[in-house]
C-alpha cells in the first residue's frame, strides 16, 4: 500500500483496551473470534472476558482500520465441521500494537516513578 | 436451546449489514462460552453482562452506520449541488413557515396561562335581554353582593383597568394600570416576582396608599433595583409606597405597568356603574352550570332588591380560556395553521418530486449495487438518510425563516391577538420545529422508496438505467404534481377571498375623515385640578393654544376617539317617549366631546347645530341620525327637545350629526350621542392638520407644556395609524395567507412543468419514433404534456372542491364576501388553468426539437 509509508501508528492511540489486547492474542499467529476470546482471558488472569459484542464490533473496526485482516473459512480444528473466520494481524496492526505497548510501558514507568507501581527486580 | 434463541433475538439489536456478517460468528463464540463455562453457574450475572455488551455495541454500531451514511449522503449532494439546493431551500421554506405560525398558536392557544388550575377560574360577566346586551363589566355592588352571597366560589376577584401618570422619580409617565380586590391573588393564583402582594388591610379605603410595578415597568424604568421596594413614587400625584413586583404575564392583558388595590368604598359606588372585571375559582364539585344557575339566582334577589339598577341584569359564566382568547381569533389563528399546513404539504411534495427524480437518474447506480449484494432495506435505508440530512439542514436554515418572521410577526400582532406578547421561538416551538423536521424527512423520504421499491437488477442494468423505477416514479411524481395543483388551487381561492374581504372592509364609510388627524390624550390628575373650572380653563387654553399653530386647521376634544378601543354607553329616553320606545329607553353608545371635536373629525351636521362653547349652563346633547330614528320613529325633528339619560341627567337635543363607526368597521355604526365634557377624566385631544399630522406632535406637546409641564401627554398617534393598527389582524392574515398562495402556486407550476419536462426526456425515443412516422409538432407537443395535463385538471378540480368544502369555516372572517362565492371559485380555476396551460407547454415545446434521428442513436 502506497499510504503506509505515511501511516504514523501513533496517530491510532491509545487504543481501546478490547483493541489492543485482541492484536496482543493475533500477534503469534491466526486464530477465530472464539479463540481470541479465549486467549485475551488467559492473558489476563482471567480478568478481561471479552464479550460477543464487544469481540465483533472492535474486530470489525480493526478491519477496517487495516489492522486486521480476514482470513478465507476454514473448519475449526475443535469444533469439529463447524467452519470459521480467521483473522490475522497486519504489519500495520503490528506497528500499532507494538506502539501502545511502548506508551503503556512509558505509562507504568511514570507510575513507578511515583511509586504507584512495584519497582522491577 | 432456549438461551441460544435468546440470544438470536437479541442480536436483532445491531444493524442488519452487521448482522448479516457477524451473526453466524458471534452465535457460535456465545455457544462456545456457554459450553466451556457449563461448569460455573451461568448465573444472571453474566447474563446481565452479555446484554449489556450487547446494548451498548449494538448502539455504538447504529451510531457509525449512520455516520457512516450521513458522510455518504454529503458527498452525493455535493456532487449535484442546484439538486440540493432546490430542495433545501424549499424544505426550509415550509418547515420556516410553519413553525413561526405555530410559534403564534403556541403563544395565544397553547401556552400554559399563569394561572392555578385554569380549569377551575371563570370570569363573570353582567347580561341584560332587556337592554341587548350580551356581555358586559360587572358594578362594584353587585360584586360585593356576589362575595357574600354565593356559595359556588372559592373567591371571587375583581379588576378595574385604568391609567395613571406616575410623576417624581423622572419624566412624567402615563402608566397602563390595574386596581385589584384582596382576593385577587387566591381567586387566580398570580404570586408576585419581588416583595409582597397587598394585604386586605391594604383595600380598605384611605390605607390605600400602596402600589405594585410590573416587572416591565421596573425594568425599564428603574432598572429592576430590587431597592425601589419600600420607597415612594407619586401615582397622579399622589404618593404611594411600592410593596412588590408583580410578574407581566397576566393572562388576559397584554400590558400592565402599575398595580395597585380597589379599596372598594361602598357609599361611593353607584350600583348601576359596570366598571369592573370579576373573576371566580369554582369550589371543587361544582360544575360550570350550577354556578351559573346559583350566581343568577342571587342576581334575581339583587333585581328585586334593587330593582332601578338592576332592572334585568344577569349573569354569564365563561371559562378563562374561552374569555381570553375570542372566537374570531381562534378562527384566524386556525385558518393560518391550516393554510402553512397546506404550504408544508406542498413543499414537502415538491421536494418528494425533487427526490424521486434524482432516484430514478440514479436508478442505474442501485442496480449495480444491488447485483453486488446491497440489500434492498439498505438501499431504502440510504434514500431514507438522505432525505432526513437535507431536511435537517433545510429545518435548521427553516429556523432561521422562522426566527426573521416571528420577529416580523411579533411587531404587528402583540397588539391585535391576546397573549401574543409572549411570541418567541421557545423551547416548545423548537422541539415542534425539531418533529417536524424529522416527520418531513421521514415522509419525503417515503417517495424515492416507494419508487425504488421494485428496483431489480436485470430490467435495470439492461435498460440503461431508466428501468421499473421510471414509470413507478413516473406516476408518483405526476400524482404530486396533481396534489400541489390541488393545494396550490385551496390556497390561490383562500387568499383571493380573504384579499376582497379586506378590500371591501377598507371601503367601509366610517362616518368621518380619518386623514390629516393627530390625536393624543391627557389626564388631569385630581390633586392638580381639584375642580371641573380648573380643568376646563386648562383646556380652554391648549385648546387655543394648538388652534393658533401654524398648519392646525382645527381641535376638539374628546372621551374616545373611533377604533380606539373601548366603548362607553348609557339608556337614553325621550322625556316625551313615542309608544315604540321602551321605558327605559334605548342602550346607546356616548362620547363627551366638545363642538370642535365633531367638526374636526368631519362628522357632518345633519340638523340643528353643535353645543355653544360660551352656554355651560345649559345641559345640551347631539344625536346620532341612527338614534334619533330609533327614539322618534315618525320622522319628527328632535331639536329642542328634551332626552333624559340612565344616570338621571335631562339634555336639551340641539343638533343631529352623522352615524360613526366607533368600535368596528364590520359593524354596523353604534347609536350615539354626544354631550359636553368632564374635564377631569382621559380626554383626547384630535387635530386636523393641513400637512402630515405626525409632524405635530413636537408642537402639541410644547404647548401642553406651555400650560402644565407636569402634565404628560400619552397615547400619541395619527388616526391612520390607529385604522392602520386596528387592519391589522385581517391585513396580516391576508399577506400571509396571499404569499402562502404564491408560493404554493410557484411550487405547483414548476412540480408540473418539471414533471412534463421529464416525461418528453423519458420518452424522447417513443415521441422519436412518431415524429419520424409523420407526427406534427404540434402532435408531439400535445403528447409530451397530456400527463402533466391530466394532472393539473384532476389537482384543480379536486383543489376547488376542498376549497369549497372548507370555505365554510372562513365564514367568520370574511366580510361582505361569501365563502362560496362562485366568481371567485371560477376566476381561480380558469386562472391557474392558463398557469397550468403554461407550465405544460413551455417544457413540452422541446418535444418538437427532438431530432429522431439523434433520439434513436442514443437508444
Amino acid at each position: 500500500m502506497p499510504r503506509q509509508s505515511k501511516f504514523e501508528p501513533e496517530s491510532l492511540l491509545p487504543l481501546p483496551t478490547a483493541a489492543f489486547h485482541i492484536l496482543v492474542a493475533l500477534a503469534d499467529g491466526d486464530r477465530h473470534g472464539y479463540a481470541i476470546m479465549q486467549d485475551v482471558a488467559a492473558g489476563t488472569g482471567g480478568r478481561l472476558k471479552l464479550n460477543p459484542g464487544t469481540l465483533y464490533t472492535t474486530i470489525r473496526r480493526l478491519l477496517d482500520q487495516g489492522l486486521l485482516t480476514e482470513l478465507d473459512e476454514r473448519p475449526d480444528a475443535e469444533d469439529d465441521d463447524e467452519r470459521r473466520r480467521y483473522y490475522r494481524l497486519t504489519e500495520t496492526g503490528r506497528q500499532v500494537a507494538k506502539a501502545e505497548a511502548a506508551r503503556l510501558q512509558q505509562a507504568l514507568a511514570f507510575a513507578r516513578e511515583a511509586g504507584l507501581a512495584p519497582k522491577r527486580t | 436451546m432456549k438461551s441460544d434463541r435468546f440470544y438470536a433475538i437479541l442480536l436483532r439489536l445491531y444493524p442488519s449489514a452487521f448482522r448479516e456478517e457477524y451473526e453466524r460468528e458471534m452465535r457460535a463464540v456465545f455457544r462456545r462460552r456457554r459450553h466451556d463455562e457449563s461448569g460455573v453457574a451461568w448465573n444472571s450475572l453474566l447474563w446481565l453482562s452479555v446484554v449489556q455488551d450487547t446494548l451498548a455495541t449494538a448502539l455504538g454500531e447504529h451510531f457509525n452506520m449512520l455516520m457512516s451514511e450521513i458522510r455518504y449522503s454529503l458527498r452525493g449532494l455535493r456532487k449535484t449541488p442546484a439538486f440540493a439546493a432546490a430542495v433545501i431551500t424549499t424544505m426550509a421554506l415550509g418547515i420556516g413557515a410553519t413553525t413561526a405560525i405555530y410559534s403564534l398558536v403556541y403563544a395565544v392557544l397553547l401556552r400554559p396561562l399563569p394561572f392555578t388550575a385554569p380549569d377551575r377560574l371563570v370570569r363573570i360577566s353582567e347580561t341584560n335581554k332587556l337592554l341587548d346586551i350580551s356581555d358586559f363589566s360587572a358594578s362594584v355592588l353587585n360584586f360585593l353582593s356576589w362575595e357574600q352571597q354565593s356559595r359556588s366560589f372559592e373567591a371571587l376577584a375583581a379588576i378595574r383597568n385604568g391609567s395613571a401618570n406616575l410623576t417624581g422619580d423622572g419624566e412624567p409617565q402615563r402608566v397602563l394600570g390595574i386596581s385589584v380586590s384582596d382576593r385577587f391573588w387566591t381567586t387566580t393564583g398570580i404570586k408576585p416576582v419581588a416583595g409582597r402582594a397587598f394585604t386586605p388591610e391594604e383595600n380598605i379605603p384611605g390605607k390605600d396608599r400602596v402600589v405594585m410595578l410590573s416587572e416591565g415597568l421596573w425594568r425599564q424604568r428603574y432598572g429592576a433595583d430590587p431597592g425601589i421596594i419600600g420607597r415612594t413614587v407619586l401615582v397622579n400625584s399622589v404618593p404611594r409606597v411600592v410593596v412588590g413586583i408583580a410578574p407581566d404575564d397576566i393572562g388576559y392583558t397584554t400590558r400592565v405597568d402599575l398595580w395597585g388595590p380597589l379599596a372598594a368604598n361602598p357609599a361611593e359606588e353607584d350600583r348601576g356603574n359596570h366598571v369592573i372585571t370579576v373573576l371566580g375559582r369554582l369550589r371543587s364539585g361544582v360544575s360550570l352550570a350550577a354556578a351559573d344557575a346559583e350566581l343568577n339566582s342571587v342576581a334575581l334577589r339583587l333585581e328585586k332588591e334593587f330593582p332601578k339598577s338592576n332592572d334585568g341584569w344577569r349573569v354569564r359564566l365563561t371559562p378563562v380560556k374561552e374569555w381570553i382568547v375570542d372566537d374570531n381569533s381562534r378562527t384566524s389563528l386556525y385558518i393560518l395553521l391550516a393554510a402553512v399546513g397546506l404550504l408544508l404539504l406542498t413543499t414537502s411534495a415538491n421536494v418528494a418530486c425533487l427526490l424521486v427524480a434524482r432516484a430514478t437518474a440514479r436508478a442505474h447506480e442501485f442496480g449495480v449495487r444491488l447485483a453486488l449484494g446491497a440489500g434492498r432495506g439498505r438501499l431504502i435505508h440510504q434514500l431514507t438518510t438522505e432525505s432526513l440530512v437535507l431536511s435537517v439542514i433545510g429545518g435548521g436554515l427553516g429556523l432561521l425563516v422562522a426566527a426573521g418572521t416571528v420577529k416580523w410577526l411579533a411587531t404587528r400582532v402583540t397588539n391585535q391577538l391576546p397573549r401574543s406578547a409572549h411570541l418567541a421561538l421557545d423551547w416548545p416551538v423548537l422541539a415542534f420545529a425539531f418533529g417536524l423536521t424529522v416527520g418531513v424527512g421521514l415522509a419525503v423520504g417515503l417517495a424515492p422508496s416507494w419508487s425504488a421499491r421494485r428496483a431489480d437488477v436485470l430490467t435495470t442494468l439492461r435498460r440503461g438505467g431508466r428501468g421499473t423505477t421510471g414509470s413507478a416514479g413516473a406516476r408518483l411524481r405526476l400524482a404530486l404534481a396533481g396534489g400541489q395543483v390541488a393545494v396550490a388551487t385551496m390556497l390561490v381561492v383562500g387568499a383571493l377571498l380573504l384579499i376582497q374581504s379586506f378590500a371591501r372592509l377598507q371601503e367601509v364609510d366610517l362616518g368621518f375623515k380619518p386623514d390629516h388627524l393627530l390625536t393624543a390624550s391627557i389626564n388631569l390628575p385630581h390633586a392638580d385640578y381639584a375642580t371641573q373650572e380648573k380643568g376646563e380653563a386648562f383646556y380652554k387654553n391648549l385648546l387655543s393654544e394648538i388652534e393658533a399653530l401654524p398648519g392646525a386647521v382645527s381641535v376638539g376634544i374628546t372621551s374616545g376617539i373611533p377604533m380606539g378601543g373601548g366603548d362607553t354607553s348609557m339608556p337614553i329616553v325621550p322625556l316625551e317617549r313615542p309608544a315604540s320606545v321602551p321605558e327605559r329607553g334605548v342602550q346607546a353608545s356616548y362620547r363627551m366631546a366638545n363642538a370642535g371635536y365633531l367638526r374636526t373629525m368631519g362628522v357632518p351636521l345633519r340638523r340643528g347645530g353643535l353645543f355653544d362653547e360660551s352656554d355651560s349652563k345649559h345641559q345640551t346633547i347631539v344625536l346620532s341620525e341612527g338614534l334619533v330614528h330609533r327614539l322618534w320613529p315618525d320622522g319628527s325633528d328632535p331639536v329642542a327637545r328634551q332626552v333624559r339619560l340612565g344616570n338621571g341627567q335631562v339634555f336639551t337635543v340641539v343638533g343631529v350629526v352623522g352615524d360613526v363607526r366607533l368600535t368596528d368597521r364590520r359593524e354596523e355604526p353604534e347609536l350615539a350621542y354626544y354631550f359636553r365634557p368632564f374635564f377631569l377624566s382621559t380626554l383626547t385631544l384630535v387635530v386636523r392638520t393641513t400637512t402630515d399630522p405626525a409632524n405635530f406632535v413636537g408642537a402639541v406637546r410644547e404647548a401642553v407644556k406651555r400650560i402644565d409641564p407636569a402634565q404628560p401627554l400619552f397615547s400619541i398617534r395619527t388616526m391612520d395609524a390607529i385604522l392602520d393598527a386596528n387592519a391589522e389582524k385581517s391585513r396580516l392574515q391576508t399577506t400571509l395567507l396571499t404569499a402562502f398562495a404564491c408560493l404554493a402556486l410557484l411550487l405547483g407550476a414548476v412540480g408540473i412543468a418539471g414533471v412534463v419536462a421529464y416525461s418528453v426526456e423519458r420518452r424522447a425515443s417513443d415521441l422519436a419514433v412518431r415524429l419520424a412516422l409523420g407526427a406534427t409538432p404540434a402532435a408531439a407537443i400535445r403528447n409530451a404534456a397530456r400527463g402533466g395535463g391530466t394532472a393539473s385538471v384532476i389537482g384543480l378540480a379536486l383543489g376547488l372542491l376542498g376549497a369549497w368544502g372548507l370555505s365554510r369555516s372562513f365564514s367568520g372572517v370574511l366580510y361582505k364576501v361569501q365563502p362560496d362565492d362562485p366568481s371567485t371559485f371560477a376566476g381561480v380555476g380558469i386562472a391557474l388553468l392558463a398557469v397550468a396551460v403554461v407550465a405544460c407547454w413551455l417544457p413540452a415545446r422541446a418535444a418538437a426539437r427532438i431530432d429522431p434521428a439523434a433520439a434513436l442513436k442514443r437508444e
